[in-house]
């Protein structure tokens, strides 16, 4: 009979920080950042203009904004608003970063609260790989894992790489459908964990995928694999400090 | 008049248009009369089926049959005025084919139904678990409030007569006014606290009305495929939960529940709602009523197979947890004490004692939060006078963060998030190496076995 059960060496299993974590292409950054200062543009536009308005409505000879000696003090509040939170966005962006292991996917984020989530692909229930029009152009792309519970427990990766993101998608359905062997063979070839931006994704589907079919691929439960003792049980020391 | 004839019409034509089909693979339903509605409800999808004895059907000796879908709410089916046979029927037949996921042998099934129905009538025969007496139902309501069942049926009634709430509410008003209007000070105080009092025991009288009502011969049976519970007093549940998919074992104890060494155990479901409600008619969860502390272990073995977990040992989470919010709060006394000194309304003697309770709950609530995992599960620990316990299988996780600021990082401190398909558990301020460990042995509990979760 083929049976071990073998200890578990706590500190031998593999370690979920211990992994090269890969970083969102540059051009999430500067997208994230041409969007903040657009919007900020814009408003300060829209602001400076109805003060204009607003102050030349008795009558007075129109003048700009600008002109008055009073305005370069909120100017210069303005701008430094502006870059602090050019810095904080600079900073969010660039701690973000992910992972791909055999099975899981680990997403990093956060700056002055760092966060670290481990989503196993066993538990994932459907995979989306959504786009919007700015990440089109770009050619980026938010892959979005959803595994069963309170709808919170979503699990993201923004500002991928379009074909990064479709090669992670690929390599969660591959976990799903097959054995977990196809779906570290796919891993290797793929090199989705390799961070080239040019992760090879043969099939894809250039990104246009039917709700309809994800929704059929991936029935809630439909797990129903007949509950064996998995073959490599073992006995564990709790993590005891 | 006519509005009677048409409700009762539109009663007769829904009535009628109401048709149930068993598949292979399903169950279907079609109603509608103007607006056509088709649902198909594939077994293995079925998380529960709930058969309800409402107390207008009860002299018919008519059942409900509550069909809940692992997907969403709305996927729910109610069949309605069933014979109690037939629901009994149908829900052996679903869980039947629930367990064994479309074998291809159509012609079998008859065979295989008589088979259940034998082993289902050897549970039923069986003694119950466990069951609730009526002073056990008392302390329940007396400990948990369980007003709001009563007072939600008073409403409902409430609206549906000629006398409006809005109406009692502008009487008490007037009332009320006469009587400050009266200007004697030391009568008001007298009044309120009256008031007070009354409140107090008209809400706890309320209170154990409704955990009467709600769980009224209320007995737990067991198969070893799962738990069955009867309960109510005019309207009959008869909940079923298959073991397996128990996601979490909430252990549920509020301060009088510890004075009278009692707690409220709950299995959890898969639940897609933000908070595991409360609610009592929540079908995803199995409230068992004030059980006696030392019976928990009997009722977590029923579905999890650990030792007592008072045995078991915690990693406490850091002191600094306790420092954070002591400090926090001291400063927002003291700044309400300088406040009240400067506009001298108020003195800020009394404001001690108020202090030194915080504090020693906040205390207490540090001192009850741990965190323990055996081989096979994980057990977290929280409260704050009363100690509640969760309990869940590692392999269950569907996933688990870990959450670090800048300053719990110059102490090695994290806050652990453990993510079930029935809710969200988070612990702060435990050591980040007890948490790495924990995380990395949960995420090997999850992928090196192939159990599955449902």
């Amino acid at each position: 009979m083929d049976f071990s059960n073998s200890q578990v060496v706590i500190d031998a299993l593999p370690n979920y920080r211990r992994v090269d974590f890969i970083p969102l292409p540059p051009r999430f950054l500067r997208l994230r950042l041409g969007v903040l200062f657009s919007v900020y543009a814009v408003l300060a536009l829209a602001i400076g203009g109805a003060f204009t308005i607003a102050l030349n409505f008795d009558g007075s000879p129109f003048q700009a904004l600008l002109l008055r000696p009073q305005s370069v003090l909120f100017l210069l509040l303005a701008v430094v608003l502006m870059l602090l939170l050019a810095l904080f966005v600079y900073a969010a962006t660039k701690a973000i970063h992910f992972a791909v292991r055999d099975h899981d996917i680990i997403v990093k984020s956060g700056v002055f609260w760092k966060q670290e989530v481990v989503q196993p692909l066993k538990r994932v229930q459907h995979v989306e790989v959504t786009r919007g029009p700015l990440d089109k152009r770009f050619r980026l792309a938010n892959v979005v894992l959803f595994s069963a519970g309170t709808n919170l427990s979503t699990f993201r990766i923004p500002g991928l790489d379009q074909d990064n993101a479709e090669g992670i998608r690929q390599f969660v359905l591959d976990y799903q459908m097959g054995s977990q062997d196809q779906a570290i063979q796919r891993d290797s070839n793929t090199e989705v964990s390799s961070g080239t931006r040019e992760a090879a994704s043969p099939d894809s589907r250039g990104g246009k995928e039917s709700p309809a079919d994800r929704g059929d691929s991936m029935a809630i439960g439909g797990g129903q694999s007949a509950a064996t003792a998995p073959s490599d049980a073992a006995t564990i020391e709790p993590p005891s400090e | 008049m006519t509005l009677s004839c048409l409700i009762l019409l539109a009663a007769i034509l829904r009535y009628w248009f109401y048709r149930y089909q068993m598949l292979d693979d399903g169950i279907q339903i079609r109603l509608g009369v103007l607006f056509k509605k088709q649902l198909n409800l594939k077994f293995h999808r079925v998380q529960n089926v709930n058969i309800r004895h409402p107390f207008y059907f009860r002299p018919l000796g008519l059942v409900t049959l509550k069909i809940d879908s692992a997907g969403s709410t709305r996927e729910e089916v109610n069949i309605a005025a069933l014979t109690f046979p037939e629901a009994q029927a149908i829900r052996q037949t679903i869980q039947h084919r629930k367990s064994q996921p479309l074998l291809a042998e159509g012609e079998s099934t008859d065979l295989d139904a008589g088979a259940i129905v034998v082993n289902a009538e050897g549970v039923k025969e069986e003694q119950a678990f466990y069951t609730r007496t009526f002073d056990d139902l008392v302390i329940h309501g007396l400990t948990n409030n369980r007003a709001w069942i009563i007072v939600g049926a008073i409403f409902g009634f409430l609206q549906s007569t000629p006398f409006s709430v809005s109406d009692g509410v502008d009487l008490l008003q007037g009332f009320v006014g006469s009587i400050i209007s009266n200007e004697s000070v030391a009568f008001t105080v007298l009044l309120f606290s009256i008031a007070l009092v009354l409140t107090v025991v008209i809400t706890a009288l309320l209170s154990v009305l409704g955990s009467i009502v709600t769980y009224y011969g209320f007995e737990l049976f067991r198969s070893d495929e799962s738990l069955m519970v009867h309960r109510g007093l005019f309207t009959r549940h008869e909940i079923n939960m298959q073991k397996s998919r128990v996601q979490t074992i909430y252990l549920r104890q509020d301060w009088l529940d510890l004075i009278l060494q009692r707690v409220n155990v709950i299995y959890e479901q898969l639940s897609h709602s933000l908070h595991n409600v409360e609610g009592a008619e929540n079908s995803k969860r199995i409230l068992v009523p004030s059980a006696r502390e030392w019976e928990r272990s009997r009722l977590i073995n029923e579905i999890f197979d650990l030792p007592d977990i008072a045995s078991l040992e915690f990693q406490a989470i850091s002191k600094w947890y306790f420092y954070k919010y002591a400090l926090i709060w001291s400063t927002l006394y003291l700044l309400f004490s300088a406040g009240f000194e400067v506009a001298e309304t108020f003195n800020t003697l009394l404001l001690i004692p108020v202090w030194a309770v915080h504090m020693s709950l906040l205390y207490m609530n540090w001192l009850r939060a741990g965190l323990a995992v055996t081989e096979d599960y994980v057990i977290v620990r929280k409260g704050i006078i009363g100690i509640d316990y969760i309990v869940f299988p590692a392999y269950k996780l569907q996933a688990v963060d870990h959450v670090q600021s800048l300053l719990m990082k110059r102490r090695q401190l994290s806050n652990i998030v453990f993510h079930t398909a029935s809710r969200m558990i988070r612990l702060p301020y435990l050591p980040s190496q007890h948490v790495h460990k924990v995380l990395n042995y949960c995420l090997y509990a999850v992928e090196a076995n192939d159990r599955s979760w449902m």
